[in-house]
């Protein structure tokens, strides 16, 4: 039995915007340089062969230097061999980071680019890139490489990055990786294990057991969910028509979340802050309100006054777009609890009047500054 | 609005108090201080100013609640607003309640919201009720404020406003400092809202330049790729196929260098030979032309000889002819001069008769001419000796016709003497004789007397009383006449008519003399008419003296001018005969000319040719010796058959050259010499293009590679992903922020309008309202002027304005209080409350006791004092009740 590791997308030197402001961004950023550590610590701990990460490590082809130099110390800590496949964020064109002095000037004797040939890990095991050359293939390239192969009898890890016609349904694209050709090949040439990249979360594709998305050991975005994952992957010796051991293993910390809610009362608004209050480890969460529905001035002022509160709790906290995702409506109640009177009263009720109005601009600029003088009014007030 | 009463029940320390006040005047309500005045006034003021609900828990309403009992505190107003009368109750923490009874116009009874909907609602229908806030905020709080500086209406209605019951910074200056985060006052932006646009744009400018370098990188990638998958294929291109290709080429094209340098060889012996060939077959083509050629001359002597013979004969029948034509030329010639000297002596003739005839008309007119002269100088001569002329003549005429006149007179007027003759008879009557035939008579007037005469007697007739001035007048004429007569030497009119007419028939001549004279000199003088009938003579002189020679039927012409014109004609004709006979005795010499000259150049042509014949056939037998001789010295040097052997010798070796020659053609055609270039040229050229191609190939990977590297080490594609979100980060906060901004400025804006217009609408009433009363109190016409802040700017008092801060701290404390009442009376529609409250205990009594009697003076509004000490409103004439409280 060889066991091995498979891993993709670290898409190191990635910056999010709702990240920027605090000090997640540094945090976020270290966090994924340490999963890469946390990597090499589970390969090492589950008696791993060999890792093979498929495709995007590195955001982008011109990665910062500093970037590429932490990349280069956190590859340093494994004590196996480690595969990297340039994907499409870092395909293996003339400008690629794999070919850049800097990389290959420090890049530790263990790790390899898989370029060209197959490699051996270990004896009688063969892991075969299906590395990208540029930003858009024109055909199925994990596909193309299976059907070179023969069966010998050699054990095979293939390895690959893009998206698969079943998943994404992409079948225009020449690129999207075709699941029932790709099954045929890996049949005929007798591939023990198809390592995927380019999709976030850890998924199995068809039902060979031997086609596996590992998913990136950090999360990124919403559609990731989270927290990060990484496969590790028993072959079994010698009998081909067994399909490997796949452990889906958390190596990440970052998790994302998407609190939604319908606010039509003041209950609605409480609700919606006990879910963020819910939310654990929330320096490393990141949060996405989404919420609908019709709220009064006090409302909204409610929801402002919660959100702003919570926002530095959170690694980050998107909060919703005011107009858009929500109908502000200023009631009578809202304004007529403001000790208002003379032309205050008389501009307030034509603020009143212009926000109740309608939905366009001008109406979602009069609650805002009806909203204002509620907080301006109302600040010694009841 | 007017209160009528106030109750209160567990409202801080007063556990009970009812107060009355009068509606229509001052109420002095006296209390010491502590007991309770502030709590009144607070209490009315929360139930009509603030008109919060009963179960309000706002701290104003909180304490109200007295200290250590846990009880609702009641307030209860009762008052008049327009036409409503109404008693509200509230009660406030615990178990509240609000209730409203209306008892006029109609009865009604209200609680909870409806009461408090109610209340409100007939307070906005009858009170202005920012102003009333704004006049109760500080009534009762704060009178030496009111008195001593000059309360300005607006910050009150400011404060009114923004509901800050208690004071404290109104909404207003809330609302600008909010909005002044932003914007100058001047509502322009400020950097902190400016910059977030600043960095948007500068995030997007970054990320738009790092994304054209990426894009540059990407394009210099896939190329460096490109040419690094071609370069292998190209390398090998030129080693195994282009260099081969083109070292065959070579090959070929050594052999065929090597069969090319044979064949010039070869191509040379030909040549050679060839030469050799062609100046046999010359010498032998010059022996026979040579022998042709004698032959040719021989051939062509013996013609020309023979051509001679027939020219001799003919030369000789042309001289002949030229001769004949000679001879005929000179008899024609002779005939010609005859007929041109018959033509001559005609035309002499008739010129001769023309100028005789010429001479004898000039003659004529000269003789003519002269004649008219000698009969002008006969005419002037008789004018001239003539005594009578027109006038003269007519006067005897006058004369002689009064004479006629006045005897017809005498005769009308005398006897008729009647003679008959019975017989022949004769006689005289007057001396005057007659004869009678018989029969005759004869009638006589007698006009003096009468004597008549006969042969037998004589009878005198004397006419009686004859009228003597009739014949004075006759007398008169007669002598006139006899006078006019004289003068013209007649001796009666008749002869002045006839010598008249003469001199008439002379005058006429000698007006016709120039007519007549002109016709004859025809515009020449007498002399020079004279002198061209000289001339004529002369011509016909001359004529005579070249009088050509005469001819056998000569004869003398007449040249007197009496010649006949049938002499003339007759010359005429035979002049035009001989002109004939001469024109055609032309025509004939000209064609016997013509004839000579065409025979005498016929002659002389074939006399030239003849010669011209001679002379080649001499040169033809020079030329035939010549050749002759020639060839025979050339046979003596080489025979003919010497000649043909040698051609040949020479052509067979030149055959056998031309073969050889051939061969070797052959052998290169074979090997297509063109074809051979061709396929070296081309085999070099593509080597060439292959070596150019590659080495740019190669340069340009360097090149690449190089770049490549130096970009890459900047990191763009990191930076781009940092800037872009960096740019999606700023422009959320830039949409934050601007929406922010423009919530404050639309807030501030609105706000700030509303007070405008409040401000607008208060200031002339309000103005009117303080300046009627500020008459009314000072005896006399004031004028005062507020600013924008409804604040007294200036006062005008007899004629002097002074601004507010000139004015004295009594004359300001006035205008204060008049300003609050001015207010008060504006509130309502018959005025609010005016409420004050003297609970700091003022302590100046002289002013005191100035500002109660102001008070005393005012009209219109209701006057509520609290105070501790009542005695100083006394001058006011208020109705004083105390304030019990238990």
């Amino acid at each position: 039995m060889v066991r091995f590791l498979h891993t993709s997308d670290w898409q190191l030197g990635m910056t999010r915007h709702f990240l920027i402001g605090s000090d997640a961004q540094e945090r976020f950023t270290q966090d994924r340089i340490d999963a890469v550590g946390t990597l090499a610590s589970v390969a090492r701990d589950r008696g791993c062969a060999f890792v093979v990460v498929a495709g995007d490590v590195f955001e982008t082809n011109q990665p910062q230097r500093r970037t590429l130099e932490r990349a280069l110390d956190a590859l340093g800590t494994f004590d196996v061999p480690v595969y990297l496949l340039p994907g499409n964020h870092d395909h293996q064109g003339a400008a690629s980071v794999y070919r850049s002095d800097a990389f290959i000037r420090r890049c530790p004797a263990s790790v390899h680019v898989l370029a060209d040939g197959p490699l051996a890990p270990v004896p009688g095991v063969e892991v075969v890139g299906a590395p990208w050359h540029g930003r858009r293939p024109l055909e199925d390239l994990v596909t193309r490489r299976c059907r070179e192969l023969a069966a010998d009898g050699t054990t095979r890890v293939v390895v690959g990055h893009g998206q698969v016609d079943t998943v994404v349904g992409d079948h225009d694209n020449p690129a999207t990786i075709r699941l029932a050709e790709l099954e045929r090949s890996v049949a005929d040439a007798g591939v023990s294990y198809v390592a995927l990249g380019d999709r976030h979360s850890a998924l199995q594709v068809g039902d060979t057991g031997r086609i596996w998305y590992s998913g990136a050991p950090e999360a990124t975005d919403h559609r990731d969910g989270g927290p990060g994952t990484a496969l590790v992957v028993d072959l079994p010796d010698g009998l081909l028509d067994d399909a490997p051991t796949v452990e889906v293993v958390q190596v990440g910390r970052w998790t994302f979340h998407r609190v939604e809610r319908s606010l039509d009362s003041d209950g609605d608004v409480d609700a919606l802050l006990a879910d963020l209050d819910g939310i654990d480890d929330r320096a490393r969460a990141v949060v996405r309100v989404v919420v609908e529905g019709t709220v009064s001035l006090a409302q909204a002022a409610a929801l402002d006054d919660g959100l702003a509160l919570r926002t530095e709790r959170f690694g980050a906290l998107e909060l919703p777009d005011r107009h858009r995702d929500l109908t502000i409506r200023p009631t009578a109640e809202d304004v007529a609890a403001l000790p208002l009177a003379g032309y205050a009263a008389v501009a307030r009720d034509r603020l009143l009047e212009r926000a109740t109005r309608g939905d366009g601009v001008e109406a979602a600029e009069a609650s805002d500054a009806l909203a204002l003088l509620t907080r301006l009014a109302d600040r010694d007030g009841a | 609005m007017r209160i009528h009463r106030v109750r209160l029940q567990d409202v801080r320390g007063i556990d009970a108090c009812e107060v009355e006040f009068d509606p229509h005047g001052i109420t002095v309500v006296a209390a010491p201080n502590e007991s309770g005045k502030s709590t009144l006034v607070d209490a009315i003021r929360l139930v009509l100013n603030d008109r919060r609900r009963a179960r309000a828990t706002a701290q104003e309403v909180r304490d109200l609640q007295p200290a250590g009992r846990d009880v609702g505190s009641v307030v209860e107003v009762e008052l008049a607003v327009g036409d409503h009368h109404l008693v509200v109750r509230r009660r406030y923490n615990r178990q509240p309640e609000d209730v409203l009874a209306i008892t006029a116009p109609t009865t009604e009874q209200l609680t909870g919201d409806e009461a408090h909907d109610r209340l409100t609602e007939i307070l906005a229908r009858h009170v202005d009720v920012g102003l009333l806030d704004a006049l109760w905020l500080q009534q009762g709080r704060d009178l030496d404020t009111l008195a001593l500086g000059q309360t300005s209406l607006s910050a009150r209605l400011d404060a009114a406003s923004g509901g800050a019951s208690t004071g404290g910074d109104d909404l207003l200056v809330r609302v600008d400092e909010h909005h002044a985060q932003w914007f100058t006052p001047t509502g322009r932006e400020k950097a902190d809202l400016t910059r977030l646009d600043a960095r948007v744009e500068e995030l997007q400018a970054a990320a738009h330049d790092l994304r054209a370098r990426l894009a540059e990188i990407d394009t210099e990638s896939g190329e460096l790729d490109e040419v690094e998958r071609t370069l292998p294929g190209l390398e090998r291109d030129l080693t195994e196929a282009l260099e081969p290709a083109l070292e065959a080429a070579r090959d070929d094209r050594r052999s065929l260098q090597a069969l090319q340098s044979q064949r010039e060889t070869l191509q040379a012996r030909f040549e050679q030979a060839d030469t050799v060939c062609a100046a046999a077959r010359d010498a032998l083509d010059r022996r026979r032309a040579a022998t042709e050629s004698i032959a040719t001359l021989t051939d062509r002597v013996a013609a020309v000889e023979e051509q001679l013979q027939p020219s001799d004969d003919e030369l000789a029948d042309l001289a002949e002819r030229r001769r004949s034509a000679q001879e005929t030329a000179r008899d024609v010639q002779e005939a010609l001069r005859a007929a041109r000297r018959d033509g001559e002596h005609a035309q002499w003739r008739v010129d001769l008769l023309e100028a005789s005839e010429e001479h004898a008309r000039r003659n004529g007119r000269l003789s003519r001419a002269r004649a008219v002269i000698d009969d002008a100088a006969e005419a002037q001569a008789a004018v001239d000796a003539s005594r009578i002329d027109d006038d003269l003549f007519t006067e005897i005429g006058d004369a002689d016709a009064a004479v006629r006149m006045l005897e017809a007179r005498v005769d009308a007027g005398a006897p008729t003497v009647r003679l008959r003759a019975v017989s022949e008879l004769s006689g005289d009557i007057d001396g005057e004789a007659f004869q009678l035939a018989e029969g005759d008579a004869l009638e006589r007037s007698v006009r003096a007397h009468l004597r008549l005469r006969l042969p037998e007697f004589e009878l005198e007739v004397v006419a009686g009383d004859p009228d003597h001035d009739v014949h004075d007048e006759l007398d008169v004429a007669r002598r006139h006449l006899a006078d006019r007569c004289e003068r013209a030497g007649v001796e009666d009119l008749s002869e002045a008519e006839r010598l008249v007419t003469q001199r008439r028939a002379h005058e006429q001549t000698l007006r016709q003399r120039d007519v007549l004279l002109d016709r004859e000199l025809d515009g020449a003088s007498l002399d020079g008419l004279a002198d061209t009938v000289e001339a004529s003579r002369a011509r016909i002189d001359q004529l005579f003296a070249r009088r050509p020679e005469a001819q056998d039927t000569d004869e003398e012409p007449d040249t007197t001018g009496s010649a006949d014109a049938t002499d003339l004609d007759e010359a005429r004709r035979t002049r035009d005969a001989c002109t004939r006979a001469t024109d055609a005795a032309e025509l004939v010499h000209q064609q016997a000319a013509a004839d000579l000259a065409d025979i005498v150049e016929r002659h002389e042509s074939m006399r030239d040719r003849h010669a011209e014949r001679r002379r080649e056939l001499d040169g033809l037998r020079r030329e035939l010796e010549r050749d002759r001789s020639q060839l025979a010295s050339e046979r003596a040097s080489r025979a003919d058959d010497d000649l043909s052997r040698a051609l040949v010798e020479a052509t067979t070796t030149r055959d056998a050259a031309r073969e050889a020659l051939d061969a070797a053609d052959q052998r290169l055609a074979a090997l297509d010499p063109e074809r051979v270039e061709l396929v070296e040229t081309a085999a070099c050229n593509a080597r060439d293009a292959a070596l150019e191609h590659l080495g740019r190939l190669r340069q340009r990977r360097t090149e690449l590679g190089v770049r490549l590297a130096t970009v890459g080490a900047e990191g763009l594609g990191e930076q781009l992903t940092d800037t872009e979100a960096q740019l999606e980060r700023a422009e959320l906060d830039q949409e934050r922020e601007r929406r922010r901004a423009q919530a404050a400025r639309l807030l501030r804006d609105e706000l700030h309008a509303a007070r405008d217009e409040l401000h607008r609408a208060y200031r002339a009433p309000l103005r009117d309202r303080i300046v009627r009363m500020s008459s009314l109190l000072l005896g006399e016409d004031v004028a005062i002027e507020l600013d924008d802040e409804l604040r007294i700017a200036t006062r005008t008092r007899g004629g002097t304005t002074l601004g507010w801060h000139q004015l004295s701290a009594g004359a300001r404390e006035q205008l204060a209080i008049l300003t609050a009442l001015a207010a008060a009376q504006l509130a309502g529609d018959d005025g609010v409350p005016f409420i004050l409250d003297d609970a700091l205990g003022y302590t100046d009594p002289q002013r005191m006791a100035a500002l109660g009697a102001l008070l005393g003076r005012t009209e219109g509004a209701q006057v509520i004092v609290l105070t501790c000490v009542p005695e100083r409103f006394r001058t006011t004439g208020a109705r004083t009740v105390p304030l019990l409280t238990s």
